[in-house]
C-alpha cells in the first residue's frame, strides 16, 4: 500500500475515533490550563519521534515551590500506558510573559498525552493555572 | 503417551477458547488502529505493534498452565508411577499444548495483523515474536517448576498474576531498565528493526530463571545433590540477569533500536531526490517542488545546493543531522501534511547554531519563503504558535518587507549577514 493511501486511513481513523476516550488529533495544538491538580492528564495526541509541550504563564494557587513536574505517557488501550520522561517546569512560574519548554525525542509513534504529576510542592496540595499550553508534534519549528 | 491421549488430557485445549478471544478482543480493540494509524505496512511496526498488548497475556497463560499441568502430574502421582521415564520427556510432553496456548496469543494478531496491513513477514521483522515465544517456553518451565512445589489452585493464579502484573506494569515505572528485561517491546518505527542488544537484554533475565529453575527443581539434585544444585541454580540466575541488568541500566525510555534497509526509489540530479518505495507514487510532485523550491532559492542569493536530498522517514525515531550535500527531509509525510515548502526552506535556510534568535530567524524564514514563492504555507506554521500573536507577526511582515524593498544584491548580502547574527544573539529560553 501507498504512503499517500495511508495517509488517507490515518484520517479516517481519526474521524472515526472522535467520542471515544482515547480521541487523538494529528496536528500541534493549544489551549490553557485551569485548577488541576496532580494525576490530571491532557487530551490525547497522535505524534512520533519528537513531541513539544510549553506552558506560559503558570501559577499554583496554595504552592509553596514554584514548579510543576510533567510526564509524557503514550497512550495504551486496555493495559497500563507507557510512561516517558518527567520535565520539570519553573521558567513559567516567574510571571505572565514567561515560558518552560519541554522536549521528548525518540518517541515511538502513538496518542500520547501529558499528565501533571507533583503540582508545586506534591501531594494534590495545590491547583494549576496555565495562561497557554501549546504542544507541537514536529522538530522543525 | 500418544496424540489423542494427550490431548484429553491437558487442560491447555480447555483453556484455548478463552486465549483466543482475548487476542481476538485485544486486536479489534486496540492493536487495530494502532497499525492502520502508524505501521505502514512495515513489516517489523506490524509484528511489533501486534504484539505490543499481548506479550503480558501470553506469558502469563504460559506460566499458569504450566504451573497447572505439572500440578496435575504431581496429584496423579506420575513421578513416581514412571521412575525410569526422563522427566524432562515428561514435562515436555505436558507442556508443549501449553506453550502452544500462549503462543497462539502472539501467533494470531500478528497474522491479523499483515493481513489487514496488506503485508508480509520478512525476516527482520521476525525477532520480537520469536522472543516471545521463547520466553513463552521460559515462562512454562517456571510455571512448571512452581507447580511442582505449590499447589495448582494456589500456583497457577498466583504465578499468572504476578507474571502479567510484571510485565504489563513494567512500562509505567521508573528506572527505565526494568521495561528492557522483561520481554516486551514498544512499537517499531518505518526504517527500524529490532536490535540484537535489546533482544539479549529482555530474554536473559526470564530464560535464566527457567534455567536455573530447572536444573534445581528436576534435574540436578540427584547427581550433585540439594546444595549443589543450588548453588549452580542461583550462579545461572544471577549471571544471566545480571547481563540483562547490565546491557539495559543505561537505557533511556526505549531500548536501542537497528537501522533497517530500506529500498529507495530516486529522480533527478544534482539534487538527486529520494524517498522510499512506498512513497513512489508522490515522487514526481516531491522532486519537482524540492528543485523549484531550490532553484527560487539560489536565485535570491540562498546558496545551499546539496546533491542529495532523502526522505527521513526511513530514519525512524532517529532522524541524521543533514549536511552541506546531503539532506534528510521528511518529504512523505510533509507532503501529506502540506508542509513540504517549509521544510525545503528550513533546510535550506542553515543557521550555523542550533538555537538561533527567534524573531530574526522567522524573518530570514519568511524572507527565504517569499523568495520560493511559498508564503502562506509558512506563515500558517507561525499563525499556529500561540506565543507569537498578531502584533509580533504585523512586525515580522513590515521588517520583511523593508528587506524585500532593497535591491537583489542588498538582499543576498543581508540573507548571509543574518544567518551569522542570528547565531551572536543568545536564542531561547528553556
Amino acid at each position: 500500500m501507498h504512503f499517500s493511501t495511508r495517509v488517507g486511513i490515518v484520517g479516517a481513523g481519526v474521524v472515526a475515533t472522535v467520542g471515544l476516550s482515547a480521541t487523538a488529533a494529528l496536528a500541534n495544538w493549544s489551549s490553557y490550563i485551569s485548577s488541576w491538580t496532580d494525576g490530571d492528564q491532557s487530551r490525547r495526541w497522535a505524534d512520533s519521534a519528537y513531541s513539544q509541550v510549553q506552558f506560559k504563564g503558570c501559577f499554583a494557587q496554595y504552592g509553596t515551590t514554584d514548579s510543576v513536574n510533567i510526564q509524557l505517557n503514550r497512550d495504551i488501550s486496555g493495559l497500563p500506558d507507557a510512561h516517558y520522561d518527567t520535565k520539570t517546569f519553573t521558567n513559567c512560574f516567574n510571571g505572565s510573559n514567561y515560558w518552560s519548554n519541554g522536549e521528548w525525542t525518540s518517541l515511538p509513534s502513538g496518542n500520547y498525552y501529558f499528565e501533571a504529576t507533583k503540582v508545586a510542592q506534591g501531594g494534590s496540595c495545590c491547583l494549576l493555572f496555565v495562561d497557554y499550553v501549546y504542544q507541537d508534534t514536529t522538530s522543525a519549528d | 503417551m500418544n496424540l489423542r491421549t494427550l490431548l484429553r488430557f491437558t487442560s491447555a485445549l480447555r483453556f484455548a477458547p478463552l486465549a483466543v478471544g482475548v487476542a481476538l478482543f485485544y486486536f479489534f480493540h486496540t492493536t487495530s488502529l494502532g497499525l492502520r494509524q502508524f505501521s505502514l505496512g512495515y513489516p517489523p511496526s506490524v509484528v511489533a505493534t501486534s504484539l505490543e498488548v499481548m506479550y503480558p497475556f501470553a506469558y502469563a497463560t504460559a506460566i499458569a498452565l504450566g504451573a497447572w499441568e505439572s500440578g496435575r502430574l504431581r496429584e496423579a502421582e506420575i513421578w513416581q508411577l514412571a521412575p525410569a521415564r526422563s522427566q524432562y520427556r515428561i514435562a515436555a510432553q505436558v507442556l508443549w499444548p501449553a506453550v502452544g496456548v500462549a503462543w497462539s496469543l502472539l501467533l494470531l494478531p500478528v497474522v491479523l495483523g499483515f493481513a489487514q496491513e496488506r503485508s508480509m513477514p520478512t525476516l527482520q521483522s521476525l525477532p520480537p515474536l520469536l522472543m516471545g515465544m521463547l520466553l513463552c517456553v521460559a515462562h512454562s518451565v517456571i510455571g512448571f517448576i512452581v507447580g511442582c512445589r505449590v499447589k495448582r489452585i494456589v500456583a497457577a493464579p498466583v504465578v499468572a498474576a504476578g507474571a502479567w502484573l510484571a510485565v504489563a506494569m513494567s512500562w509505567t515505572v521508573e528506572p527505565f531498565w526494568w521495561r528492557h528485561i522483561l520481554g516486551t517491546f514498544e512499537p517499531i518505527e518505518f526504517g527500524e528493526r529490532a536490535s540484537a542488544i535489546a533482544i539479549l537484554a529482555d530474554v536473559l533475565p526470564t530464560c535464566g530463571l527457567a534455567v536455573a529453575l530447572l536444573l534445581y527443581g528436576v534435574a540436578l539434585h540427584r547427581s550433585i545433590g540439594k546444595l549443589g544444585s543450588a548453588v549452580l541454580a542461583i550462579l545461572v540466575f544471577a549471571s544471566c540477569s545480571g547481563a540483562g541488568f547490565q546491557l539495559a541500566r543505561d537505557w533511556g525510555a526505549s531500548a536501542p533500536m537497528a537501522r533497517a534497509e530500506v529500498p529507495m526509489t530516486c529522480v533527478g540530479h544534482d539534487p538527486e531526490v529520494c524517498v522510499p518505495d512506498i512513497s513512489e507514487s508522490m515522487l514526481p510532485s516531491i522532486a519537482t517542488q524540492v528543485t523549484t523550491s531550490l532553484t527560487r532559492l539560489q536565485s535570491a542569493g540562498v546558496t545551499e545546493s546539496p546533491s542529495l536530498v532523502t526522505d527521513s522517514l526511513p530514519d525512524g525515531r532517529s532522524p541524521r543531522a543533514s549536511t552541506s550535500q546531503t539532506w534528510y527531509v521528511d518529504l512523505s509525510r510533509g507532503a501529506s501534511a502540506g508542509r513540504l515548502a517549509t521544510l525545503i526552506i528550513r533546510a535550506a535556510v542553515r543557521f550555523p547554531c542550533h538555537d538561533p534568535e527567534p524573531e530574526l530567524a522567522r524573518t530570514v524564514l519568511l524572507w527565504a519563503a517569499t523568495k520560493a514563492h511559498q508564503v502562506g504555507e509558512v506563515e500558517s506554521g507561525f499563525k499556529e504558535d500561540p506565543f507569537f500573536d498578531e502584533a509580533q507577526r504585523n512586525r515580522l511582515h513590515r521588517r520583511v518587507a523593508a528587506v524585500l524593498s532593497q535591491p537583489e544584491q542588498r538582499q543576498a548580502q543581508w540573507y548571509r549577514r543574518s544567518l551569522v547574527v542570528a547565531c551572536d544573539q543568545p536564542g531561547s529560553p528553556s
